[in-house]
């Protein structure tokens, strides 16, 4: 038991005094929480987004807007072209393409499932399928509100429609007993005119009777007004004699006035008869011509009113037509609003998912950052642990006292390890092809070529770590310390854009992340290796450098 | 001893050397001739090893001068290299490859012909006694035969200095003769070592240099210190009989004729007489003679000679 209590005692104690141990300890978590906790917390906002928009109806927009205020996207241009969209995220410059084709209102109009398309960077397992369910998502929630609109605007119509059916009837039945109320009247009317009818013969019998009365009393009034005028001139002739007499005798002369006062006042009388008579002929003329008149008034009001009730017939005609259209129409929107509830309201999403690279496995996706991880390790570990060794075996120490230049052991080394690194890549591109069934779209001697500057670079990076690191037992404590985190700050896993901006920034020392990038762009895109040339010479002028310091930080003296 | 004169090939003037804050070599001043061997000898921490590196250029003085061959080694670094060679403590040789795949190594630093190489590697083998041993990986030899093979590997380039780190800690006793047979037969090679045991450096050495706590602390030839130090310390004259009784009669004898020998100390362990005397002025024989008579009661006797050792031990008290 004491025994027991001393071994623990003593190795507490070496813990507790192990510099490197303690501080490994404290770090170790915190940095592997942190690279951890961004890289699979997945945290994805922002991403770089094209709408393309053939319709910019209420609809479309609605679409836009809810892309828009999803976090996930970051619309970075709304424009009608597909082909440079596309284009766009081939070339990873967009993660995301909403495409609104151009019948997109009218489908939602005519309640047939709308289609909205999401090109997705498929290169990027990760990005595309949080993209997946975001897009998913955007695309329910502005679908729900369009479907909203949409059945807001449906019931208005209906209810509208109902309305105007309800109108249409009391239309017809105003109209039906307004036609009615007119066929009766037209009846009454043929009544009356047939009544008309009879008293019209009469009339006419009358007219001609009173034709011939008048022809008679014309004849009597003819004669009379000849008698007249014989006796108007008897009393001219008799004033006159009376004038004479007058003269001759004027005893006579008052008698004679008075009598041609009197000769007067009858010529007067009798000229008024003339008139008279006159005048009673005309009247009746006048009488029978209104007669006429009244009769052909009444023979064309018959006619009207015949006509009248036809059109009465075709207006209730067209009315019932329009009211069977309404109805018609009405059911038909209830149909619609059924189907509607059915298809459209049930899953309206019509969303379409199109992946820019094919659908990628997440194998596929990891594939070229195993390749690169394998390598990078055995670059980053070949290296430290020989030099290390080295160190420790006292070697290094040795042929520091030989004239042995520095630049000659390690480029001696770097070449050494190159060649077994491109070795390595050989091995282990034919595994990954002919046994794990890996995919290379683009050129594989250019994937070739990306991994041999890998392996330079990672060389490069072990012989910087070697600088630092003394002993086996620090190699065993701080290369996982640098490589997991390397790992997973290099889009091993997740894109890079899923790290705080200060991650990012840290992801630019792994040279990792350069192969990573290419890699995928040639093994997944098919992409050729120039369009990512800034990336290559990155990779190419770290190894070269990363080389170069750490030959010019080995010492050849050992303090 | 072979061709010696007095050109001196490596001068250190007041080199100090300090970790932090720790002095590890505190002002050490020393020059040392071409084809001499000298024998760094200090206790472990004295600073050998840390002199040792600043004259190989692994380490710079901090304050003080070094050089090698006439040259400053701070400038002149990369031609001493080629010209010295220096065999650390540890084996420090490709433990995977085989002796002759080491020998090729560190040979091909210095010889680039072919031919020339596998001679010369022949040559170094046959001088440390490895031939047999040359096609075996390094890690399945003894010690013994790799502290050969690093030797081996270091003196592959005809170096004009040779250095080595305790060449003889924790090696067999054959390898020890081996060693040291090279180094005395050594013609035309400066040769430094260090030491924290002085076993058999006083029939090698032409010089030695006491290290302690970073000091030199005393530096002259073995016979010279040997001269120097045994008026001080005198000898030590152990003799045994067979029993405690006669031991302690011979111990009387010597009482009775101390007028003849006034500083000589006298003391008894059990059968053991142990006289110390302080100078030379009495020779053993003398001494002796005072118990001639009890001479066949002695089993042993026993003349320490004042060693380096004693020397040392007395300068660091």
């Amino acid at each position: 038991m004491w025994r027991l209590l001393a071994v623990i005692k003593k190795e507490f104690k070496e813990v507790i005094r192990d510099k490197g141990f303690m501080l490994t300890i404290i770090l170790e978590p915190l940095i592997l929480m942190l690279v951890f906790g961004y890289t699979f917390q997945a945290n994805i906002k922002n991403l770089q987004t094209v709408v393309v928009a053939e319709e910019k109806g209420i609809y479309a927009q609605k679409i836009i807007q809810a892309v828009d205020e999803s976090e996930y996207f970051r619309i970075a241009e709304i424009t009608d072209d597909l082909g440079d969209a596309r284009r766009q995220l081939k070339y990873g410059l967009a993660r995301a393409v909403f495409y609104i084709p151009a019948e997109f209102d009218q489908n939602i109009n005519k309640a047939k499932k709308a289609k909205i398309t999401l090109f997705l960077d498929s290169s990027d397992y990760t990005i595309y399928n949080l993209l997946k369910g975001a897009s998913g998502e955007v695309v329910r929630d502005s679908f729900r509100n369009i479907v909203n609109l949409v059945v807001r605007d449906l019931e208005a119509e209906k209810n509208n429609n109902k309305d105007r059916v309800e109108e249409i009837e009391n239309l017809i039945k105003g109209a039906k007993e307004r036609s009615q109320k007119t066929l009766s009247e037209v009846g009454d009317l043929n009544r009356k005119i047939k009544e008309a009818y009879g008293f019209l013969g009469d009339a006419r019998g009358e007219v001609e009777n009173n034709e011939d009365i008048v022809k008679d009393l014309q004849k009597k009034t003819d004669k009379i007004v000849k008698d007249i005028d014989k006796q108007i001139d008897k009393a001219d002739d008799l004033e006159d004699a009376l004038i004479q007499l007058g003269q001759v005798e004027p005893n006579v002369k008052s008698a004679v006035s008075s009598l041609a006062e009197e000769v007067d006042s009858l010529k007067g009388k009798m000229k008024k008869a003339v008139k008279e008579i006159e005048d009673l002929d005309i009247d009746s003329e006048i009488d029978a011509q209104k007669s006429y008149r009244h009769l052909d008034e009444l023979e064309r009001n018959l006619n009207d009113n015949e006509l009248m009730a036809k059109d009465v017939d075709l207006i209730i005609n067209d009315l019932e037509q329009d009211y069977n259209e309404a109805k018609e129409k009405v059911e038909k929107i209830d149909l619609q609003f059924k189907t509607l509830k059915k298809e459209f309201i049930s899953e309206p999403l019509g969303l379409n998912y199109q992946y820019a690279f094919g659908e990628i496995s997440y194998f596929q996706y990891l594939a070229p950052a195993i390749i690169t991880l394998i390598l990078f390790f055995i670059g980053v570990v070949l290296t430290v642990v020989n030099i290390v060794e080295e160190r420790n075996n006292k070697t290094l120490f040795r042929l520091a006292t030989t004239p042995l230049k520095k630049t000659e052991l390690f480029g001696g080394k770097f070449l050494v390890f190159l060649l077994v690194g491109i070795l390595e890549i050989v091995y282990v591109l034919v595994i990954s092809i002919l046994f794990f069934d890996v995919k290379v779209v683009g050129a594989l001697w250019q994937v070739f070529f990306v991994l041999i500057l890998l392996m330079g670079a990672s060389v490069g990076l072990g012989l910087l770590i070697s600088t630092l690191v003394r002993t086996m037992r620090q190699v065993s404590m701080y290369l996982p310390l640098i490589i997991i985190p390397s790992v997973l700050i290099s889009q091993t896993f997740s894109p890079i854009e899923v790290m705080p901006k200060f991650m990012q920034w840290l992801a630019y020392l792994s040279p990792m992340l350069y192969s990573n990038v290419v890699l995928r762009d040639i093994m997944i895109k098919g992409t050729d290796i120039s369009t990512n040339w800034v990336f290559v010479l990155v990779l190419f002028i770290y190894a070269v450098a990363s080389l170069g310091f750490g030959i010019l930080l080995m010492k050849k003296r050992i303090d | 001893m072979p061709n010696k004169n007095n050109e001196i090939i490596i001068r250190v003037d007041k080199v100090s050397k300090k970790f932090g804050r720790q002095r590890v070599v505190r002002g050490v001043s020393f020059d040392i001739t071409k084809n001499s061997i000298t024998g760094l000898i200090g206790s472990n921490g004295a600073g050998k090893t840390t002199t040792l590196n600043m004259l190989t250029g692994l380490l710079l003085p901090t304050t003080g001068k070094i050089e090698v061959f006439g040259m400053d080694i701070i400038e002149n670094i990369e031609e001493i290299r080629r010209r010295i060679a220096f065999i650390p403590q540890e084996i420090s040789l490709y433990k995977n490859l085989t002796v002759k795949e080491n020998l090729n190594f560190f040979g091909g630093m210095y010889i680039a012909n072919k031919k020339k190489l596998e001679k010369r590697i022949k040559e170094v083998a046959r001088l440390l006694e490895i031939k047999g041993k040359t096609e075996e990986k390094l890690m399945n030899l003894s010690g013994g035969y790799q502290r050969r093979a690093s030797i081996a590997c270091a003196i592959i380039s005809n170096p004009e200095i040779l250095i080595l780190d305790e060449p003889l800690a924790g090696v067999d006793v054959r390898t020890v003769d081996v060693v040291m047979n090279y180094i005395k037969n050594l013609n035309d090679v400066t040769i430094i070592f260090t030491s924290h045991s002085l076993r058999r450096l006083e029939e090698i050495c032409d010089n030695l240099i006491f290290l302690d706590e970073g000091k030199k602390v005393l530096e002259g030839s073995p016979s010279d210190l040997m001269a120097k130090y045994s008026k001080r310390f005198g000898e030590k004259i152990v003799v045994t009989f067979f029993d405690e009784r006669t031991a302690n009669r011979a111990g009387e004898l010597i009482d009775k004729k101390r007028k003849q020998f006034p500083k000589i100390k006298k003391e008894i362990d059990g059968r053991d007489l142990i006289i110390q005397t302080r100078t030379v002025d009495f020779g053993v024989v003398e001494i002796l003679s005072a118990f001639k008579s009890l001479r066949k009661e002695i089993k042993n006797i026993d003349i320490k000679k004042v060693s380096v050792k004693n020397i040392l031990n007395y300068i660091q008290k």
